[in-house]
């Protein structure tokens, strides 16, 4: 049977903007979303890890800057929610008859995501109001408690990862739909028997490690003033981690490159001019992140450590471009073609739209000057909240 | 019919959205009025220079804050998720028409949380005027991601102009968006009012503690005494259809045969005096009996209100997922006659697909009644097929059903209450038999027939 027999139909309405926009929004707030994402699947394993390394010394460095990463957790898993919203939106927008099947298919994996990141998100309370803010903190035993509850909150989000995998996965392989319905039209499926499942879901894993590895740096560039022991701690710390993760990704890249249909490898390998540019221009940005990350895990130097974080962010902005292009080159496999819905452009929306996001910009500015502000460093004063 | 459909057993599709949905309004709906209630007590707070006052807003911020920001994000996005795994083609839609509605009432969130962190986290790092800065700004952007997300939602009970211009705008300021934006504040004040109750009747100092509840009590009235006259505009708004299923089913109260609306419409007004009735005569006019125990089962009135209400509401939009356009099962309004003409099964992808499958040949009744019936009903549970179709023969179920093909109210009187059976005669004769086959099976609600 012909796959795209069986893709659904966009619905008779015209896209309210033009196609090229609402890729780009697409793109954008997928980045913006994943930057939270990994610093929340990463940075939890991370503290829970620092956390039990430092239970024996628990005004030692080790212990703190896993405390530090804990604290913050609650509002980057906040901002990655929300930052999902808009990928969200414009994947079922682009892609919807896509998406929609393959979510059908594993219906209930799917939603059982909500309920894992509830709790996820809750524990990610509980440890900062029953440990952090209690006396258990300090004793060892409540720092292994702590270490275990983040350990189960990552882990919850791992799988909310995997889940994910799964249905970016499945909603590219329609020849295996039909199939599958036919096998149980209770949505109980996944999509285990995928090839690229496995790679391409540690290649996001690994991913994350980094990420919050080279967010530490980020703390330690915050104290720098107040603490610059601690500082130069927290940087080096976190460069180091994120080296030791990059160097991870470079054999778990190349599986998941491998596992790709050979016509779509190709494309990334010099088939395809544009693909090809960004996947080397990406490669050019992980030689400086770790050649920069290398030097500050050593020195602490901060120059170097913000090159490194610059270059991951825009490493992971290539990445997701290089993503986008191979769920287009799937989607035109199997005849799902955005281009091929009319436009009818909203332009008092989208003007309002574009205003609004300028608006929100300049309200952020504002909001983040006031709460640095509030926390401005006073002697002797730890991170906030910590 | 575009796509697959998803069998949930006993339960039925649309529960699942309702249980995440009531969950969720129940929780958002605090989101907003509790905005409004941090401003209006920090209002007051300052005012009084009452540092007993900010101490009580220290804590219940905390817990407004995570519960807000966890459990109300959350089911917001479960609501999202579970419309597009029951109802693909109607969330298509509507995320066709309102795409950059919802893309604007995303920055809305995003404004909206930033200031809940910068306002708890800013607790007395901050000057007291900034600080009631912050609490009066978060309540104007959450109001703005109502004013949004209303449009949305009263959009698909009255889409109005927009089922001919199809302009976003006809659509979004429906007849019913200025009572549907109003009748939620006033409900979001009375919520905010409950939660605040509980966290107020947790207050250790006995004089602070009257203050507080008697003050949060005051939350719980207005929505009674204007609520009925904004729910009188609202119902002028409503298709006539809709209006005559409620008063049909009031009418038919005496005899002991009320329909299903006019239940729901019982026990929410019902649920509602006892919450004025209590709230005036308890936390009111005796806050000092009140307790922590009360103020929970405050709260469960109110889930329970709520509850009735929206369910209520999501009735009155039946058969329709946006009324006048698109039918609960996805089937679109102009489309019914070409597929009464030439088949439903040669229409929609997947359910072509699926009758084209070896399990499936020679035996599409079944995989009519998924496309046409499950939609609302289940086998065996909620709205149970088995027992509509009780005794009734194969002859019974055919007369039945060709009535329901009839698109004229006077020849089908479950005009209005049901989609129109979109299907030829052939395929009707299939959906007949399968029916049929329900009549005394063994209870057995996971297989379903031949198909898998």
């Amino acid at each position: 049977m012909d796959p795209s027999s069986i893709v659904p139909l966009y619905q008779p309405i015209p896209f309210p903007a033009p196609v090229w926009l609402l890729e780009t929004l697409l793109i954008l707030g997928f980045f913006l979303h994943a930057l939270p994402m990994n610093v929340v699947l990463g940075g939890g394993f991370l503290s829970a890890a620092l956390i039990f390394a430092g239970k024996e010394n628990r005004e030692g460095y080790l212990f703190r800057t896993g405390k530090a990463l804990a604290t913050a957790l609650p509002l980057f898993i906040s901002f990655a929610v929300t930052q999902g919203i808009v990928p969200l939106l414009f994947v079922q927008l682009l892609y919807g008859p896509a998406f929609y099947t393959s979510s059908i298919l594993m219906a209930v994996p799917w939603l059982s995501v909500l309920l894992i990141i509830i709790v996820s998100y809750y524990l990610s309370y509980v440890v900062i109001y029953r440990y952090f803010k209690s006396e258990k903190a300090l004793t060892a035993s409540g720092a292994v408690q702590t270490a275990a509850l983040l350990l189960v909150m990552s882990l919850g989000f791992a799988l909310v990862g995997f889940l994910f995998s799964n249905n970016m996965t499945l909603m590219l392989t329609p020849a295996k739909w039909l199939s599958m319905y036919s096998q149980n039209p209770n949505g109980l499926h996944l999509n285990l028997s995928e090839g690229t499942l496995i790679p391409r879901y540690l290649h996001f894993f690994v991913a994350s490690f980094a990420t919050a590895g080279i967010t530490l740096g980020l703390f330690g560039l915050y104290i720098a003033k107040r603490n610059a022991e601690f500082s130069n701690y927290m940087i080096k710390l976190g460069s180091r981690i994120y080296l030791a993760f990059t160097l991870l990704q470079v054999p778990v890249g190349f599986w998941y490159l491998k596992s790709l249909p050979p016509e779509f490898m190709h494309k990334f390998m010099g088939g395809d001019t544009i693909a090809f540019a960004i996947f080397g221009a990406a490669m050019l940005f992980t030689l400086v992140a770790v050649v920069t990350s290398a030097l500050a895990s050593q020195s602490g130097n901060s120059k170097a450590y913000i090159l490194s974080l610059i270059s991951n962010a825009v490493i992971i902005l290539l990445m997701i471009i290089n993503r986008h292009q191979l769920r287009v080159w799937h989607m035109n496999s199997f005849n799902l073609n955005p281009n091929n819905v009319p436009v009818s452009t909203q332009w008092d929306l989208l003007i309002t739209f574009v205003l609004s996001a300028v608006a929100l910009i300049v309200y952020l500015v504002w909001l983040c000057k006031l709460v640095a502000k509030a926390y401005a460093p006073k002697d002797g004063e730890a991170l906030p909240n910590t | 019919m575009n796509y697959p459909i998803w069998v949930v057993p006993y339960l039925g599709g649309p529960w699942v959205i309702g249980i995440i949905s009531i969950i969720h309004i129940f929780i958002s709906h605090f989101a907003v009025g509790g905005g409004a209630f941090l401003a209006a007590a920090e209002i007051l707070a300052y005012k009084r220079k009452n540092e007993n006052l900010y101490d009580y807003l220290k804590t219940h911020s905390r817990f407004f804050l995570i519960v807000t920001t966890v459990s109300g994000a959350m089911t917001g996005v479960g609501i999202w998720f579970s419309i597009s795994l029951v109802s693909p083609d109607g969330t298509a839609s509507l995320i066709q028409i309102f795409t950059l509605a919802w893309a604007l009432e995303y920055l809305f969130f995003v404004a909206e949380l930033a200031t809940a962190f910068a306002y708890y986290y800013t607790w007395d790092k901050i000057s007291k005027e900034a600080h009631l800065k912050l609490a009066k700004l978060y309540f104007v952007f959450s109001v703005f991601t109502l004013v949004i997300i209303n449009g949305i939602i009263t959009f698909m009970l009255t889409p109005g102009k927009w089922t001919e211009s199809h302009n976003w705008l006809d659509g979004f300021l429906n007849p019913t968006y200025w009572p549907g934006l109003i009748i939620r504040m006033l409900i979001m004040g009375a919520i905010a009012g409950m939660y605040a109750l509980v966290t107020s009747s947790r207050i250790k100092d006995p004089h602070f503690r009257t203050y507080m509840v008697r003050f949060c009590a005051k939350w719980l009235l207005p929505i009674f005494i204007l609520g009925p006259i904004v729910s009188y505009f609202y119902l002028k708004q409503i298709p006539q259809a809709a209006v005559d299923t409620i008063f049909t089913g009031i009418q038919t109260s005496g005899v002991g045969n009320f329909s299903v609306l006019a239940r729901a419409l019982y026990l929410s007004l019902i649920l509602s005096g006892t919450i004025v009735l209590f709230a005036f005569f308890g936390p009111y006019l005796n806050p000092r009996g009140f307790t922590f125990r009360i103020a929970i089962l405050f709260l469960i009135c109110g889930l329970s209100v709520t509850g009735t209400t929206e369910w209520m509401r999501e009735l009155l939009r039946k058969p329709f997922v946006v009324y006048n356009y698109m039918y609960s099962n996805g089937i679109r309004k102009a489309e019914i006659q070409e597929i009464t003409d030439t088949g439903f099964l040669n229409k929609g992808r997947w359910a072509g697909a699926l009758a084209k499958t070896p399990e499936c040949k020679g035996d599409a009744g079944e995989l009519m009644y998924r496309y046409q019936c499950m939609s609302c009903h289940t086998l065996d549970g909620y709205r149970s097929m088995k027992r509509m179709i009780g005794d009734r023969d194969k002859d019974a179920v055919v007369g039945f059903l060709k009535m329901l093909k009839e698109k004229e109210a006077d020849k089908n009187p479950y005009h209005g209450i049901m989609p129109p059976l979109a299907a030829s005669d052939e395929e009707l004769d299939k959906l007949a038999t399968y029916l049929a086959s329900l009549k005394g099976e063994s209870k057995d609600a996971t297989k379903i027939g031949k198909l898998p």
